[in-house]
Formats: structure tokens, sequence, C-alpha cells
């Protein structure tokens, strides 16, 4: 209840009923109550005019790192005998040191300036306003206002350094880079034997080659080595990470950022496609910039559901054809279709899938019909995976209580040995 | 010393309310002061932020019916201003909650303090005098003060919420 009105209401009564049954007495003991509320009236603040300034240390941090936010708040306006500023931290964010709170009394043309440090989850964080409650010291009258300020903080997802991803689209880039070409020239791998041509090093030569036919010479080549098109597509669908509180999505956005940092780091151009609520496409880049620009882009991505495709839907003019796409999502059988689409289009697919059976199960009690439930589910992920595998998708399944770089290191890093048959 | 107070001002309150009833022979009522003044105690160790103006209600109300029963003046009223102390200090203890370890929480409480010490020291002697000049106003005269008084807590109420 407010507490004014608390006051005049019992002010009120005793009057009232003093009054009415002609006690004197009992209107004298509703004077403390009348002067107790004059006295907060007449100090009661009358214009508030606070300014408050915010400064980060950094505005871009890795998971883990902590931030500290130095806030400065002016008083413009006549002396406030008691402030309460609170910094309005986000959801996410948490105060690992000092206070985002301070109780204060403020003089006219006085200031207040504190520091905190903030730690908190991947994410995007506006940090946009400082509450002040301005009040007397009865707290009778209080004023609240929100004074703006300039702050945005972005916490990256942690980058896992992969050695190497094997791929090998059809399409590659003409500069060089570390994806095999199918072509032949300067490289490393042996491609292919050719006569020997004017200006071929003679330790390329095939002596055993040049031997069977004496007539000619011949020499090696290598298979050539260039950038290519990665499309990455992180899938934030509500209905593939959903699974309470625990958040599946972001071991898909982990295993995102390390993959683009693996395919950057290997010269390739790489671009980022987020579906979630709304398709969110990061043009394609080369480098440092474009890491930086798809980490910025990672830590703001939330599940969510498109008002307007229930499938997995992949705009396929953002992508070259015969290029290289890289899906990460925990896939529903549903999915099939759009993957086997994909392929048949002459796009090179690899599937990251951080498997959603294990990660539920991992938070359920192992009753009897847990159990078989999962072994159902598991199963019918099982088929899905061998049909995807059968259409010439790379798919690698990840069972998330194992480390990313492991299961990288035992299945990304090899070149896959599509089965006989498949379309290449 | 705000803690301190905090509990010491409805040990007060209650100890000088059921001494007024007690010593006039009211023994029950005094007991029941008591027994209200313990759970009121417990509350604030237990931290129940509800108890307070609850508390203010009641110690006002017993001050109140004590002097309709011609009760002693004196301890009645002490007691109740020592409610209204301790439901401020309530309230001062909730805001002080919210405060950090940096803030010069000693400079607030000093300050907080003197005018609370004030203002119980105004309201009580406000009352004393108004006691002992005994005026005995007309009928009509009772009437005017009435509206009069209702019309200004009134006016002072919805001055006070527009402000907020």
């Amino acid at each position: 209840m407010n507490r004014t009105f608390l006051l005049a209401l019992l002010i009120f009564l005793l009057l009232f009923f003093g009054l009415t049954i002609l006690r004197p007495a009992i209107v004298a003991l509703a004077l403390p109550l009348v002067i107790y509320l004059l006295a907060g009236l007449w100090r009661a603040p009358e214009q508030v005019r606070l300014q408050a300034e915010r400064s980060l240390s950094a505005e871009r941090v890795k998971t883990g790192d902590e931030v500290t936010v130095t806030l400065t708040v002016s008083n413009h306006g006549s002396a406030l005998e008691e402030v309460l500023l609170e910094d309005q931290v986000p959801d996410g964010l948490e105060v690992a040191d000092g206070s985002a709170r301070r109780l204060v009394s403020l003089p006219a043309d006085g200031s207040v300036t504190w520091t905190y440090t903030l730690r908190g989850k991947r994410g995007y964080y506006g940090l946009k306003k400082v509450r002040a409650t301005v009040g007397e010291h009865l707290g009778l009258a209080r004023l609240e206002q929100d004074l703006p300020t300039d702050g945005q903080l972005f916490i990256l997802p942690p980058v896992l350094r992969l050695r190497r991803v094997a791929i090998q689209p059809r399409r590659t880039r003409i500069f060089s880079g570390a994806i095999p070409a199918r072509q032949g020239g300067s490289g490393v791998e042996f491609f292919d034997v050719r006569e020997y041509q004017q200006g071929d090093s003679p330790r390329w030569i095939n002596w055993r080659a040049t031997a069977r036919h004496p007539q000619d010479v011949f020499s090696n080549q290598f298979e050539q080595e260039r950038a290519a098109d990665v499309g990455l597509i992180l899938d934030g669908r509500h209905r593939t990470n959903d699974f309470g509180n625990r958040p599946i999505f972001e071991n898909s956005v982990l295993a995102t950022a390390a993959l683009a940092d693996t395919f950057l780091n290997a010269g390739n151009r790489v671009g980022l496609l987020f579906y979630g609520r709304q398709i969110t496409w990061t043009m394609p880049g080369y480098g440092k910039v474009q890491g930086e620009r798809i980490l910025h882009d990672l830590s703001r991505f939330e599940p969510g559901d498109s008002h307007n495709f229930n499938e997995l839907y992949v705009p396929r003019h953002l992508f070259p054809s015969r290029s290289q796409l890289v899906l990460v999502s925990p896939l529903i059988p549903e999915d099939y279709d759009t993957l086997a689409a994909l392929r048949m289009r002459g796009y090179h697919l690899l599937v990251v899938s951080p498997d959603p059976v294990a990660f539920e199960a991992d938070g359920l009690a192992q009753t009897r019909t847990n159990l078989l439930a999962r072994r159902i589910v598991q199963l019918q992920r099982s088929v899905l995976l061998r049909r995807l595998r059968g259409a010439g998708i790379h798919v690698v399944d990840w069972d998330t209580s194992q480390p990313f770089e492991k299961i990288a290191k035992l299945e990304l890093e090899q070149r896959m040995v599509l089965p006989r048959g498949v379309l290449r | 010393m705000t803690r301190f107070l905090r509990f010491a001002c409805p040990v007060l309150s209650v100890g000088l309310l059921a001494a007024g009833y007690f010593l006039v022979g009211l023994a029950w009522s005094a007991l029941g002061l008591l027994i209200f003044g313990i759970l009121w105690t417990v509350g604030l160790a237990l931290r129940w932020d509800w108890f307070p103006p609850l508390a203010l209600f009641a110690a006002f109300a017993a001050a109140a019916f004590g002097l309709l029963l011609d009760l002693s003046t004196g301890f009645l009223i002490s007691g109740a201003l020592f409610a209204l102390a301790s439901w401020d200090l309530a309230e001062f203890s909730l805001r002080l909650r919210k405060a950090s370890p940096e803030d010069n929480l000693a400079a607030l409480e000093r300050r907080h303090l003197a005018r609370l010490a004030l203002l119980v020291l105004a309201g009580g002697g406000l009352s004393a005098f108004a006691l002992t000049i005994h005026l005995t106003p007309s009928f009509e005269w009772i009437v005017v003060l009435m509206i009069f008084a209702v019309w200004g807590v009134g006016r002072m109420v919805d001055w006070l919420l527009k402000k907020e």
C-alpha cells in the first residue's frame, strides 16, 4: 500500500473518530502523523534534472570475460536528499563485482560515479537506461525517472580452433586456397600424369611412366588448391532446438563459430544464413573482418519460429550453385526433402547435427519408459541420417556430451568417402 | 543504529501501550498487546514487509481505544509515537537494503534518524500541547473543523499522489 495513502487514511480516521465522539485526545493522537506527513510533503522533490553517462571497458567480449561499466549520474537541478540509482541490467547478464545500484544524496550540480563489472551469456545486450528513484528522507514522496544512456554489449560465442575441415565442392574460386579444385596444376597432392612440357620442373618428371614409354617424357601434375564459397546455415527453429531451458542451440552456435573460423582461416569466402524467427543473411566475405562480422551476428541470434515457413527453407539464390553448404542443425525428419533437393541441385552438403535425442535424454530419469522412448526416437534419427548419407550428404552426428573439437577431429578432418554410385 | 532502533521501537511501543492498559487493571488487553509485540518483532526479524503498516494501524487503534477508555494519555501517545518511528524505520531499512557497500550509509542513517527524532519530538510536543489547552468548541465549530479536516486531508493526499 502507498505510504502516503496509508498515513492519510490513518489521520482521516483519527480525526473523524475524534471529532465525531468529541474526544480531543484522539484528535491530538493524529497530530504526530500530520506533522510527519507535512514534513514529507515539504521536502518532496520538485523537479528532477538528472543526466547519466555510461562507458564500457569493451563492447565486444568473449563468453566468460568481464566488462567494467562506469556510470556517472549528474544532478543539474536542486539538491536531492535520497536518490536510488539502479542500472537496468538485462536478463542474461550478471553483476560479477561491485553493485549496479547506488543510494546517495546528490547536492545541486553534484555527481556520482561508480563502476562495476558484468559478465554473461552469449548475446546482444542493450544497456540503455538507469532508473533513478528520487525521494526525501522519509520516503513519502517519490519520483521515478529512467535516465537514457548509450551502451551496448556483444558477448561473442567462444571460438574453438579446429585444424582443418575437409570439404570438396565441385566449384571453387580462382584464388588459391586449401580446397582441392579437381584441376591439375601446382599443388601438393598428386593429381595426374601428362607429357612433359617446357617449364616443368625436372623434379616433377615421373621416371616410372617415362621408362615405360621411351619416346616420351612424362611429368606429374598436382591438384590445384583454391578457395571456395562456403555457405553456413544455422538452424534456429524452435521446433528443432526447444528442450525446455536447456540450450542445444548454444551447441549449434559453438559449432558454427568454429566452422566459420576454420573456413575463413583456410582462405575461403564464407557467408552465414541464420534460419530462426526470420532469415538473417551475413554477406559472404573473406578474412578476419568477415570472421568478426559472423561472430557479431552469432552473438545476437536466438531461436524462434518463422511465421512464413514451416519447413526448413534455404534460399538458393544466396549460394552459388555447386558451392559448399554447411548446415548446423539438430535435424527433424521433415528436413530430408529440403536437403535432398539441395543435393540434387549440385550443392555439396555437410551437416553437423548436435544429437537432440542424447541431449534430451541426458536430463531425463532413466526409467524404463524413457529408455524405450529414447530407443524409438534414436532409431528414427538413425534412419534419417542414413537416408541423408545415402543421398551423398556428409553428416556428422554430434553427441553433445563429447567436445566438438573431438568430433571434428574424427569426422571432419578427413575427406568424406561417398558410397559407390552416389553423385559427387 | 537503525537495526537496533528497528527492534527497540516496537518493543517500546508495545511496552508503553501495554503499560497504559495494565495500570488500570486491563491485564488481558495488556497481555494481548504483548503477544502482538512479540509477533511484530518476529515479523521484523523474518522480514515480513507487509507487517509494519499493519502494526502501525494496530498500535494507533490500540492507543485511540485506550484514550476512549480514559487511560493514561502519556503512555498511549508515546506508544503510538514509537509505533510511527518503527514503521518509518522498517521502510527506511528496506531502502537501505538496496544500497551498495560503497554507499555512505552512515551519513544517510544519521540524517534520517535526526529528522525522525525531530519529527517524533515535534509531534509528541504538539499532542501534549493540544491536550493541555483543553478547548471546548461548540457543535458548529466541530462540524466546521470536521469538514475542514476531511477536505484538507483529501487535498493533501490528492496533491501528493499527483506529485508522485
